[in-house]
């Protein structure tokens, strides 16, 4: 192996790898999104596809358009934004708390979800409210998950916003809401109680270009605030004594970026469902891959995000032949021995 | 010329520092000396702006901004794989945006050559020992270019020549910027060999700053750090001291 001399050419051609591992990574998502797109039930083929592309959503094809424009593009972006705003919040939880298994999941943002949507698929429709159907749950699961990063931080802030007391508040809340939602599913008549398991299986076959709008506009208005705190991230990545020293308002960059969490989250978790496990491994996958410069982790940590799950809507697809095995199942059976290596990988380095 | 001006500090619920008044003018280099729990740490975290008490700086009669101030915490050590040179760049972090400027690296990279760091300029900062993260962290606080710095025991974990080589360096950064730079020690004679002036803490106030000569004496050091200290001259005629044990128990570790 040939190392070079000069210890600033290596440096700079570790950033010029940076670069291109980032090229990479977006290359290889680029190739799931065309799988994805071309992979389902209906079984269309490349040519087919093209054509339908070609003839646009009016097409003559009605059955086609309609299964490449209202099922498979749709599904396609959310999973996109889905794993991008998972994997940023990821990492963000993980930078502000000190703590490598920080996740909105581990933090009991999810559970939180779950249990909100099961509220509203339990009570919902006797409560005659003006809001359909199809979008009280989200609702309900988004208030939720506010509700829970809210209850974190107050119990947080007891103590002075200390990270350990938010983990640990954190987890308090994830087995509380847990426990909450156990009640409901035990409550629920078996025909509710299959809705809410359903809905708790995230999973993209909810996605329509409504929701893909409301989560992805939820997406593009935190991506400024994200951006604008880069160097203040990675300044806190050398610990709290110095980032305080360095004049950075550590509590105010820990609660500008926990509720920037809870937006992504609860944009990513409304209108899918539970999904495990990319929000605590595609910031590993990021750090591994590019350091813990935040300009560079913070974007690769969403590209993980969304390519993690473009895979798993993909193998979801490929593994049955009928209805698609939800993401959110093939990312928890997928995401543990994904977690295990990070885990070992960590202890080796 | 820098006026500070502070209120009573306290740490943990206890009354640590009376309050305190000095001034320090560009280009000085002063110590603040005391021993273990007298308050250094507290009175330089109160002049950074890190402690629940206000501590008004100014200098030429403006009020100095945080960000003007730069602090070195006592307790440094690093658990980040940032490398050397990303670590320093993060000393201007406030004015870094999405790109860095070619222009930029290269000063970084400049300081650390002057440093003697260039060596490990791409290492993480996880694998340094605890002497490269001290100089490491000393060379992100220079890039940083306060108007005013302080340094909390910045020697604490540098072996001889850098003890040396980082304070010179600091007290040449305040003659050539015009900044003033604060440091805690605990080295008596380098304290006497690079400040300026040397301002004692202990027993709950601080005195006022002086000339080494005038404030490292017997009558200050006994009862203060309960050791007997012999004063020695080296060949280049500076004060050197060297403490003797006074075969008693320091009062307190009663
Ligand atoms: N985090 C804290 N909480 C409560 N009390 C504290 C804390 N830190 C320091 N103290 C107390 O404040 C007093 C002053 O501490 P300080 O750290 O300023 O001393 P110091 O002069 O820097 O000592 P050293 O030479 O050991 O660094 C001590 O009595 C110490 O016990
Ligand atoms: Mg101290």
């Amino acid at each position: 192996m040939t190392v070079a001399a000069d210890p600033l050419a290596r440096w700079r051609a570790r950033a010029a790898r940076r670069g291109v591992a980032v090229l990479a990574a977006t290359l290889v998502l680029s190739c799931l999104v065309l799988a994805d797109i071309l992979t389902g039930p209906s079984g269309l083929s490349l040519a087919e596809i093209w054509q339908l592309v070609l003839a646009g959503p009016q097409g003559p094809d009605r059955a086609g358009a309609s299964i490449l424009f209202q099922i498979r593009l749709p599904q396609t972006a959310m999973a996109l934004i889905v794993g991008a705003c998972l994997g940023l919040a990821g990492l963000l939880m993980q930078t502000i708390l000190a703590n490598p298994l920080a996740s909105p999941f581990t933090l009991g943002f999810s559970a939180a979800a779950g249990f909100g949507a099961a509220l509203a698929i339990l009570f919902g429709s006797a409560l005659a409210l003006p809001v359909p159907a199809h979008f009280l749950t989200p609702i309900c699961a988004f208030l939720a998950t506010l509700a829970a990063t809210a209850l974190v931080w107050l119990i947080g802030r007891m103590k002075g916003t200390q990270p350990e007391i938010l983990v640990l508040a954190g987890i308090a809340v994830m087995f509380f809401f847990q426990s909450l939602l156990s009640l409901l599913q035990f409550m629920a008549s078996p025909e509710v109680l299959q809705q809410i398991v359903f809905w708790l299986f995230g999973s993209l076959l909810k996605a329509n270009w409504t929701t893909v709008q409301i989560s992805g506009a939820i997406l593009a208005l935190c991506l400024p605030f994200i951006a604008r705190d880069v160097w203040a991230l990675t300044a806190l990545r050398l610990g709290e004594a110095n980032a305080e020293s360095l004049g950075l308002d550590v509590a105010a960059l820990r609660r500008r970026a926990f509720l920037i969490t809870a937006a992504l989250t609860a944009a990513a978790v409304s209108f899918t469902g539970t999904i495990g496990f990319v929000g605590l491994i595609a910031p590993h996958v990021a750090r591994s891959l590019v350091g813990e410069d935040h300009r560079l982790a913070l974007p690769v940590a969403a590209v993980m995000g969304a390519l993690i799950l473009t895979s798993a809507s993909v193998v979801g697809k490929l593994l049955s032949s009928g209805a698609a095995i939800p993401v959110g199942i093939i990312t928890a059976v997928a995401g543990i021995p994904m977690l295990l290596a990070v885990i070992l990988r960590h202890e080796r380095g | 010329m820098f006026q500070i001006t502070g209120p009573a500090l306290s740490r943990g619920g206890a009354a640590v520092l009376s309050p305190f008044a000095f001034a320090l003018s560009r280009g000085e280099m002063m110590g603040v000396v005391g021993p273990n729990g007298a308050g250094k740490s507290t009175l330089l975290r109160a002049i950074a702006g890190l402690s629940a008490e206000h501590v008004p700086v100014t200098l030429d009669g403006a009020r100095l901004g945080r960000a003007a101030i730069g602090h070195l915490p006592q307790a440094f050590s690093v658990h980040s794989a940032l490398s050397v040179l990303d670590c320093v760049l993060l000393g201007r972090r406030e004015r870094l945006g999405l790109r860095v400027p070619p222009d930029i690296i290269a000063e970084a990279e400049a300081l650390l050559a002057q440093l003697g760091l260039a060596r490990i300029a791409d290492r993480p900062m996880t694998a340094l020992s605890g002497g490269q993260q001290q100089r490491v962290l000393i060379a992100q606080r220079l890039f940083r270019q306060p108007a005013l710095m302080l340094m909390d025991e910045p020697t604490s974990a540098l072996d001889l020549h850098h003890q040396l080589s980082a304070l010179s360096e600091l007290r040449t950064y305040a003659r050539a910027a015009g900044a003033a730079v604060i440091v805690a020690l605990h080295d008596l004679t380098l304290a006497a060999r690079f400040c300026d002036r040397i301002l004692i803490v202990a027993h709950g106030g601080c005195a006022q700053p002086d000339s080494p000569d005038k404030v490292l004496t017997r009558q200050t050091i006994e009862p203060n750090w309960t050791v007997e200290p012999e004063f020695l001259r080296c060949r280049d005629g500076a004060m050197v001291i060297v403490p003797h044990s006074l075969g008693q128990r320091h009062p307190a570790a009663k």
